[in-house]
C-alpha cells in the first residue's frame, strides 16, 4: 500500500491510497500524477475512562 | 464555532459545532463532492481524475487540529475547552452508485489496511485519545451525502460508550484474569443460537444483550485490542466477514439496508500491551425492526438509557444466519 499526502488550498490535508496490484491503469496514472512524495505504509496480502481533565492539551503530533 | 462543554451531571463532553448547520445536504450526482474532479466539471473535494481510496479532513468538522478558542467561558464546575481533534471523510471508491457491501472482498481488505493506517497515524498525535472509525449509511441514519463513504473521528477524550466498555473489561480482567469480550464470545459460541456467521478468525453474532433487533457484533477469535494487531490473514478474514454481514443485511428484505457501523478498539494513549484486557470489535446497528418500521430512540432509550428491544436476539440471529450472503 502506498499513499500520497497533499494540502488543499484551505489547509486541509488529503491522502490518496494506492494498491499497485489491484489498481486499474487509469488509477495508477492518476496516483502517479499527484504531486507529492510516495509514502509506503503496508502491503495488502503480506504479513506484516472518559475524564474531564484530559481533553486535548497538546497541539503538536508525536511524530 | 465549536468547543467542548463538560457535563458534570453525566460526566461527559458535549461537542458544539454550529458551523455544521450549513453542511452540504444531498447534492445531485453531478455535484457529488466526493467524486473525482472531472475535466471542466465543478471542483469536488478530490482534485484528481480518479482514485482508489481517499481520506481527507472534513470540510465541516466537529473537531479541528487548530481549533478556535471557545465562544463562551466555562466555570470550574462546567469547564469549556477548544474542540481539538481531527475529523476525516474516507471515500471507499470513486463510484457514486454503489456501497461497501457491493465492493469485492479485495477492496474491503484494502480498506482494512487504510483503517489500520489511519488508526496508527491519528493515534500518534499527543492530543488524540481515541480514534473512532464508523460509517453512517442511509437517509434513516441522517446521512447527507449518498456517495459511499465512512468517517473517522480522532477525539481528545475517550467517548462515554468505549469508556464504559473499557472500565467493565478492566474490572472483569482484575477479577478473573480473562478478557471480558473473550468470555462473551465463548458463551455465544457455546450457545450457538445467536451466531450469524463465522470464519477462521472472526465470529458475527446478534449479541445476547442486543439493543437493536438486527444488531450484529463481529468479534475476533483471538485477543486483539486494535487494528494494527491483526496479521494479514486476520485482515483478510475481517474483510470477508464484514462483506458477508452487509450482504446478508441487503438480502434480508431485498433492499439496501441502512446502518451505523462502528469499531471499538483500545484508546490511543498507550500500546496494545497496556490494553491486553480489551478486544477490538465491530458493531452494526440497522435502524429497522421490520421491513417498514423503524426502531426509534424514544423516551426510555433517549432519556433513561434503557433500551427496549422488540425482538429476541435468538430469532433475529436465526433469520440473518439463514439469509444468504450473496
Amino acid at each position: 500500500m502506498e499513499k500520497k499526502r497533499i494540502l488543499k488550498e484551505d489547509g486541509r490535508y488529503l491522502l490518496y491510497y494506492h494498491f499497485p496490484e489491484s489498481a486499474t491503469p487509469e488509477q495508477t496514472k492518476a496516483f502517479e500524477a499527484v504531486p507529492a512524495p510516495v509514502i509506503v505504509s503496508g502491503e495488502v496480502g503480506a504479513n506484516t475512562a472518559a475524564s474531564a481533565p484530559r481533553a486535548g492539551k497538546e497541539r503538536e503530533p508525536r511524530v | 464555532m465549536s468547543e467542548l462543554r463538560w457535563n458534570p451531571v453525566l460526566e461527559e463532553w458535549v461537542i458544539t459545532a454550529t458551523h455544521r448547520q450549513d453542511r452540504t445536504f444531498f447534492p445531485p450526482p453531478d455535484y457529488d463532492p466526493l467524486a473525482p474532479t472531472k475535466p471542466g466539471g465543478f471542483p469536488t473535494e478530490i482534485p484528481s481524475k480518479t482514485y482508489e481510496i481517499v481520506t481527507f479532513e472534513n470540510k465541516f468538522p466537529s473537531l479541528r487540529r487548530e481549533p478556535p478558542e471557545p465562544a463562551v467561558e466555562g466555570t470550574e464546575g462546567m469547564p469549556v475547552e477548544p474542540a481539538q481533534g481531527i475529523c476525516e471523510v474516507l471515500c471507499y471508491t470513486p463510484e457514486y452508485d454503489t456501497e461497501l457491501a457491493r465492493l469485492p472482498v479485495r477492496k474491503v481488505e484494502e480498506l482494512v489496511y487504510v483503517w489500520t493506517d489511519r488508526f496508527e497515524e491519528l493515534s500518534a498525535h499527543e492530543y488524540v485519545r481515541y480514534v473512532y472509525i464508523f460509517e453512517n449509511k442511509g437517509k434513516e441514519i441522517g446521512v447527507t451525502l449518498a456517495h459511499p463513504h465512512g468517517q473517522i473521528y480522532a477525539y481528545p477524550f475517550i467517548p462515554p460508550i468505549p469508556a464504559r466498555e473499557l472500565a467493565a473489561a478492566k474490572r472483569h480482567f482484575e477479577r478473573t484474569g480473562r478478557d471480558l469480550l473473550g468470555d462473551v464470545l465463548a458463551e455465544e459460541l457455546k450457545d450457538g443460537r445467536r451466531v450469524v456467521a463465522e470464519n477462521a478468525h472472526f465470529v458475527a453474532v446478534v449479541p445476547f444483550f442486543a439493543r437493536y433487533p438486527y444488531e450484529v457484533h463481529i468479534l475476533p477469535r483471538a485477543l486483539r485490542p486494535a487494528l494494527p494487531d491483526f496479521d494479514a490473514g486476520e485482515k483478510h478474514a475481517l474483510a470477508a466477514i464484514l462483506k458477508g454481514v452487509m450482504e446478508k443485511y441487503n438480502n434480508l428484505w431485498n433492499r439496501s439496508m441502512p446502518y451505523i457501523m462502528l469499531m471499538h478498539q483500545r484508546p490511543s494513549d498507550g500500546d496494545s500491551a497496556v490494553y491486553d484486557y480489551y478486544r477490538f470489535h465491530v458493531e452494526f446497528y440497522p435502524p429497522y425492526r421490520t421491513p417498514d418500521k423503524l426502531k426509534y430512540l424514544a423516551g426510555s432509550e433517549a432519556g433513561a438509557g434503557a433500551f427496549i428491544n422488540d425482538t429476541h436476539a435468538e430469532a433475529t440471529a436465526q433469520t440473518l444466519r439463514e439469509t444468504p450472503p450473496h
